[in-house]
């Protein structure tokens, strides 16, 4: 590794873009465990049928 | 020791292990890049040798705080138990050459030809620590 002068810019640039590879990487890995969650937890409860009958009940009774 | 991990992680040990470990193996990816440019086997005009080795310490302390995390988390919560036995051993042989590494940059300087070799061990350990844990979570291991 040589012992030349080091310019900021490149150093700024290089560090910049590990702090954007380590964002990306946060967001992607909460993003898939995100959504093995929600899949769970939608299988789980089965809210979905209980939303669309209760928009139909709120429908009877306007 | 456990339950101050449970309480840290929210209970949520498997998940945040998962995310340090991928982005310490993510960095682990752009150190191989860094290295190359620092070695001058990579000559991008963008980047030079001192910028990219200068990165890749700093992005190695990072990585080595973080493999830490990991690590006594995995001890702590864990322990060694049955399963998991390629995981296990690869991950104590990631931390003792990683500790070599260490003692080689900061103590002996002696070895430095190592360097190259140790790199690519810690890289392939780390990989492969990351794919028999956090990859085959991520990819629906449990």
């Amino acid at each position: 590794m040589d012992r030349e002068r080091i310019a900021p810019r490149q150093l700024l640039g290089s560090i910049l873009v590990a702090l954007a590879i380590v964002a990306i990487v946060i967001v992607v890995v909460v993003a898939r465990l995100g959504t093995g969650t929600g899949e769970n937890r939608h299988d789980d409860s089965g809210g979905g049928k209980g939303k669309v009958e209760q928009r139909q009940s709120g429908d009877d009774g306007g | 020791m456990e339950q101050l991990i449970d309480d840290l992680t929210f209970g949520n040990v498997y998940e945040v292990k998962t995310v340090l470990a991928s982005v310490a193996a993510a960095l682990a990816v752009y150190q191989l890049l860094l290295i190359a440019v620092g070695y001058g086997k990579l000559r991008p005009r963008f980047l030079a040798s001192p910028a990219a080795s200068l990165t890749h310490r700093a992005s190695g302390d990072v990585i080595v705080v973080l493999v830490a995390i990991v690590a006594l988390t995995c001890l702590a919560h864990f322990g060694f138990d049955d399963h998991g036995r390629l995981h296990q051993v690869t991950g104590a042989l990631l931390i003792a050459v990683f500790a070599f590494k260490i003692a080689v940059i900061r103590w002996w300087h002696g070895l430095g030809r190592l360097l190259p070799l140790l790199g690519t061990c810690v890289f392939v350990l780390l990989a492969l620590t990351w794919l028999t844990s956090a990859g085959h979570f991520l990819g629906g291991g449990g």
